[in-house]
């Protein structure tokens, strides 16, 4: 039987690594008999679609491209070095 | 043989299951560069590398920015990557993709990035307060209910919370926020965020990570859910 602490990191953890079958079946047997842990995990997976949406947000990424300076600065440099 | 070799060699083994792909894609770590799996066999060769900048210049920046968060320093990866891969084009064995291959030297570099970076800043995990101490006692049970939430889908829909989500984070000690934003904000996986901040085993980065949300949840309970207070939805 795992305690409310042990389920508190396999909250966490499952969004890290993948459980194994020993460790979901006691995790979920817990969160059925254990409101608090419940409501833990519940909150642990909102804060992972927080962050998921966080880094769109920022959106410093999806659509970044390589600036024309820094393109033409890098195809010097490689030709440079290939001849 | 070079280490941005052996990391390339490293990177063509085969892919992952389906499903885990399917969750890399939902969970956005995987981008333009990635490659569906079952192109295997058969060797390839390099294009010229004249072409690798138009080829791949973007995924590589991408892929720099989306782990350093540094626009220039990601430039500067992009150009020590394709100088180097210049340098070790012989020994490609054709086994990857070959923007696969160069992915694999450009995540060497990286890491090499962020390991200068964080000796810099260099703290003991061991400082961090335990959280768990505070909130479990010697039985592992709670000491205290958890507060409920009160709409968190609502919440998700608001720019003010990203605000505080953003505040909460940076309270965080500094190498704990640091693995968190290296895991959940640059999507690392964990094997690159322990060899990126020198954790030993996988198991301790676990623990840092679950200590940062257990931290996470309570700064979010404080300033922005207030549990209850009439409110329909709350989980």
């Amino acid at each position: 039987m795992l305690s409310c602490k042990e389920v508190s990191r396999l909250a966490s953890e499952r969004l890290d690594r993948d459980l194994t079958l020993r460790e979901k079946v006691a995790f979920y047997m817990h969160l059925m008999m254990c409101r608090l842990c419940l409501r833990y995990a519940r909150h642990v997976a909102v804060l992972r679609r927080a962050t998921d949406q966080l880094r769109l947000r920022r959106g410093f990424v999806a659509d970044a491209t390589l600036s024309k300076q820094a393109r033409e600065r890098i195809a010097r440099k490689l030709r440079e070095d290939l001849s | 043989m070079s280490s941005a070799m052996s990391i390339a060699l490293k990177t063509a083994t085969p892919w992952r299951s389906g499903l885990a792909l399917r969750s890399a894609y939902r969970r956005g770590r995987i981008g333009a560069w990635s490659t569906p799996p079952g192109h295997a066999a058969m060797k390839r060769v390099l294009s010229d590398p004249e072409t690798w900048l138009d080829e791949h210049g973007d995924s590589l920046y991408r892929f720099a920015l989306l782990r350093t968060g540094d626009p220039s320093k990601a430039e500067d990866l992009v150009q020590d990557t394709l100088i180097a891969a210049l340098q070790s084009r012989d020994r490609y064995s054709g086994n990857a993709q070959e923007r696969t291959w160069l992915i694999g030297i450009l995540k060497h570099k990286v890491i090499d990035h962020l390991r200068i970076r964080d000796r810099e800043v260099a703290t003991d995990f061991a400082t961090d307060p335990d959280v768990e101490s505070e909130h479990f006692n010697s039985r592992g049970r709670w000491q205290e209910a958890v507060p409920a939430w009160s709409n968190p889908d609502g919440a998700l829909q608001q720019d003010a919370f990203f605000a505080t989500l953003e505040r909460c984070i940076d309270a965080l000690p500094q190498r704990s926020g640091e693995a968190f934003r290296l895991r959940e904000l640059h999507g690392l996986e964990t094997d690159e965020i322990c060899a990126a901040l020198a954790i030993g085993t996988a198991n301790n980065l676990f623990v840092i990570l679950s200590r940062a949300r257990m931290s996470l949840r309570d700064c979010l309970t404080e300033h922005w859910f207030q549990a209850g207070a009439g409110e329909t939805e709350s989980c």
